[in-house]
């Protein structure tokens, strides 16, 4: 099955995925993948445990070898490296300090010592990190050392970032601050991302594109283009805008109490958009058989002014 | 009415309180130094009765010369140097056996740790040796090395190199793999891998091995000695028994005791540096 992403591509192909497969002995993992991923996409993967996604990703990154097909990522401009991965669960160095870890892959590509300096103190500085930079991971919670894992990826400065549910095994509040973050994070420098996960409502909230694959064999069902302009994110951060403004806007406390309503507001309507259109997506998840994405809903396209395209595969 | 009142309501909320808690920590603290008390006491109660009994002839004075006898031959030869000599002759072996021995067992150890295909070829190799007992292969390392240096050195290398490779090994497979898939996707080359994975992850299994390394080391430096040296501790015992100086004897076997205790404490202070990383260091 060969899903075509998008038609006529904008942006240039970063990774490209032909015709991949990937057998275990007797058990299929990945079932002749194809899919092309734009530079500067934040491209999801979903789908239930079993799909071979961790698969495809770990192919990706170089940690498994394929049975037949291939799967590229386009060589990376010198002197950056091509791809780094964020793992799932704990994958720092309990015997490094959250410093050294941050610093791992810069030092593992010999880069300049003053250039590892200002990389990794941004990076730390960035994901909120700078105060326990001489600490070792055990003295941190798991959210704190999942910062670590994604402060050592950034300070590698990739092209590709390759990211395994990197949030599955957080709680609920630690997970939500941290999509919110990393989007905050991405938006300023547009790594292509591939992201998988087995929560819909994340890849919803993260991607441009999502995948959707099928367990055994892993196939890959749907590639839904997700317009979303980022609503969630706007209303969030005109929201957090508020907040930093409320010591200093005595001056006008009426303009705040808008800016305050709008935001809330804002954030209620993409919220209710957002449950909507997932309902839906989750709802042909579990038809299985049905062949593609469903259309959103009419009055989110109107309401929003979202767009989400859908282009259906057709099984072999 | 009231003024009494809160005479009370105050003693009651500052005083018992504070010396409460004084009485938890101090019945904490004395038991603590009772125990430390203790501890000393035995040694020290045995050492005693032993001078007593070496004083009323209750003992034979000949194999069992008093305390305050050794202590005193103990300070002569501490004076005149001798033990100085000895001490410091069979530590600078323990030393280099350590070395010769230890640096190998981590490379080799971790390598195998690292590489199935190695760790095919020379497992079997250290299953067959390592039952062999180390003090059986002294005539043969006397053979080989000749009476110098080197023999005691070989043999102090050969005890320690065991327990360090078998457990450097241990230690690099019990490494969760997702490290080293961090290594590899980083692009770590294989001496990146080994220095700054395999090795800090192996280090508090290799410390282990170290530390049975040491205790190892100072049995087989004695045995050595005993047989082909003309200098340090071991000689000085054996030579105390030919001479049949009973007290010098025990001066040898009280400084092997000494200077055991002296490395394990070295190393655990060592440990607590070097794998402060772990939760419970």
């Amino acid at each position: 099955m060969i899903v075509a992403a998008n038609p006529a591509p904008r942006r240039p192909i970063k990774i490209r995925i032909n015709h991949l497969t990937k057998r275990f002995r007797n058990l299929v993992a990945v079932d002749d993948v194809s899919i092309d991923i734009e530079e500067g996409t934040f491209f999801a993967i979903v789908g239930p445990s079993g799909c071979g996604k961790t698969t495809l990703l770990r192919i990706l990154g170089g940690l498994e070898t394929v049975t037949s097909g291939e799967a590229t990522i386009a060589d990376p401009a010198p002197g950056r490296p091509q791809y780094s991965i964020i793992f799932q669960g704990d994958s720092i160095f309990p015997w490094m300090t959250v410093w050294d870890n941050a610093a791992y892959g810069l030092r593992m590509r010999k880069a300049p010592k003053a250039a590892i300096e200002t990389a990794v103190e941004h990076w730390l500085e960035r994901t909120g990190l700078t105060r326990y930079a001489k600490l070792y991971p055990h003295q941190l919670s798991g959210g704190m050392r999942q910062r670590v894992s994604i402060a050592r990826a950034f300070a590698n400065d990739p092209e590709v970032l390759l990211m395994d549910e990197p949030f599955s095994a957080l709680d609920e509040q630690n997970r939500t601050i941290l999509q919110q973050e990393l989007l905050r994070i991405w938006e300023t420098d547009k790594k292509t991302v591939v992201f998988i996960t087995h929560s819909v409502d994340e890849a919803v909230t993260l991607a441009d594109k999502i995948m959707v694959m099928t367990a055994s064999p892993g196939r890959a069902k749907t590639v839904i283009d997700v317009a979303f302009d980022r609503l969630g994110t706007a209303a969030g951060s005109s929201l957090s805008l508020a907040i930093v403004a409320l010591p200093h806007a005595v001056a006008g406390p009426l303009l705040l109490a808008c800016v305050f309503t709008l935001a809330v507001l804002s954030l209620f309507t993409v919220r209710r958009l957002n449950a909507g259109y997932i309902r839906t997506l989750e709802d042909s998840l579990k038809a299985g058989t049905a062949s593609g994405a469903p259309a959103p809903p009419e009055q989110y396209a109107q309401r929003s002014s979202c767009i989400v395209r859908a282009s259906f595969g057709s099984d072999p | 009415m009231t003024a009494p009142d809160s005479a009370i309501s105050k003693a009651k909320s500052s005083a018992p309180e504070t010396e409460l808690i004084d009485i938890g920590e101090q019945a904490r603290l004395s038991a603590r130094r009772r125990e430390r008390i203790m501890s000393f006491a035995s040694p020290l109660g045995l050492l005693l009765i032993w001078e007593i009994a070496g004083r009323l002839d209750s003992v034979d004075v000949r194999f069992f010369p008093v305390p305050s006898g050794i202590i005193g031959m103990m300070s002569e030869m501490l004076m005149s140097g001798e033990l100085i000599e000895h001490v410091l002759i069979s530590l600078q072996r323990i030393l280099l056996g350590f070395l010769l021995g230890g640096i190998p067992a981590i490379l080799i150890g971790i390598t195998m740790g690292i590489s199935r295909p190695v760790r095919a070829l020379v497992e079997p190799l250290i299953i067959a040796t390592y039952p062999i007992p180390k003090s059986a292969i002294l005539p043969f390392i006397l053979l080989i090395f000749g009476l110098g240096e080197m023999s005691k050195v070989v043999m102090v290398a050969i005890g320690v190199f065991f327990p360090i490779a078998i457990n450097a090994t241990a230690g690099v497979l019990q490494i969760p793999p997702i490290y080293l898939d961090v290594g590899r996707s980083f692009k770590a080359s294989r001496w990146d891998t080994f220095r700054t994975i395999a090795l800090p992850g192996a280090l508090p299994f290799i410390m282990t091995g170290i530390k049975l390394g040491a205790g190892l080391a100072l049995i087989l430096i004695a045995v050595a000695e005993m047989v082909g040296a003309k200098s340090g501790l071991g000689y000085m015992i054996w030579s105390a028994w030919e001479t049949f100086a009973v007290a010098k004897m025990y001066v040898g076997l009280f400084t092997i005791a000494l200077i055991g205790f002296g490395i394990s404490m070295l190393l655990r202070e060592v440990e607590r540096v070097v794998i402060r990383w772990k939760a419970d260091a």
